[in-house]
């Protein structure tokens, strides 16, 4: 196992790797938001593509430190995968506009 | 296929492949995998390339992303599975679906363990190799 001094070193990188992520998680926030749309026109297409791209940020962003984006992608992959309901939809892309900071 | 050196270590594992098809999770997991493991890491981004990996590299381990396209991780450790060269490397599967029914199913598939997304980088090594030794 590394030292301290390596685990120290690990956390700066990954601090460094976490603003990157962070100036693109509004892209992925904006691509999801795409898809729930063409969800919300009853495009079943769009239903797979946001359990898809729900399913990797829910899995990427808790990695980064984005806890709250994390669970509400999984929350809305849950909504794909139990009966899509376009106001739930809409309304869990708004709660992660408001956890990325846009009003 | 991307290869990173880590410092290696006391344990066992020296080599990792790990095999996802978000680069996000790639890059990620190779910090926490290389520099806080001690691990050398080979980085893949699908099934295929990480069958070519395991007999390419001969890792000590296997990190496997459940949900990828064109070949998944069952898909990708039945091939592992199904080669005589790649047959005993142990695979810890990742997945963001981590609901215990599945997590068994995985795990009488024949795999060592199954990560469970988000991880912690800071932890991911000490997980992987709690995961390796109990098998």
């Amino acid at each position: 196992m590394t030292t301290d001094a390596a685990k120290a070193a690990a956390r700066d990188k990954l601090a460094a790797l976490r603003n990157g992520f962070a100036t693109r998680l509004r892209e992925r926030v904006s691509e999801l938001e795409d898809a729930v749309e063409a969800a919300c026109s009853r495009d079943d297409l769009g239903v797979h593509r946001t359990e898809s791209l729900a399913h990797q940020l829910a899995g990427t962003a808790g990695s980064y430190g984005f806890v709250e984006v994390g669970e509400l992608s999984a929350e809305l992959e849950a909504l794909c995968q139990a009966g899509f309901n376009p106001d739930v939809a809409r309304s869990l892309i708004e709660r992660l506009w408001t956890a990325l900071g846009r009003p | 296929m991307q290869i990173s050196k880590g410092g290696g270590g006391l344990v066992a594992i020296r080599k990792v492949v790990l095999c996802d098809d978000d680069p996000d999770i790639r890059a990620i997991g190779e910090i926490s995998l290389r520099d806080v493991g001690g691990w050398d890491v080979v980085c893949v981004n699908d099934g295929f390339a990480a069958v070519d990996a395991a007999r390419a590299e001969m890792p000590d381990l296997i990190l496997l992303d459940i949900m990828m396209p064109r070949l998944d991780g069952p898909g990708t450790f039945a091939k592992l599975r199904a080669d005589p060269q790649c047959s005993s490397i142990p695979v810890v599967f990742m997945t963001a679906k981590a609901q215990s029914h599945e997590l068994r199913g995985y795990t009488d598939l024949g795999a060592a363990g199954v990560i469970a997304k988000p991880f912690d980088p800071l932890t991911l090594p000490e997980q992987i190799r709690a995961l390796v030794e109990k098998q």
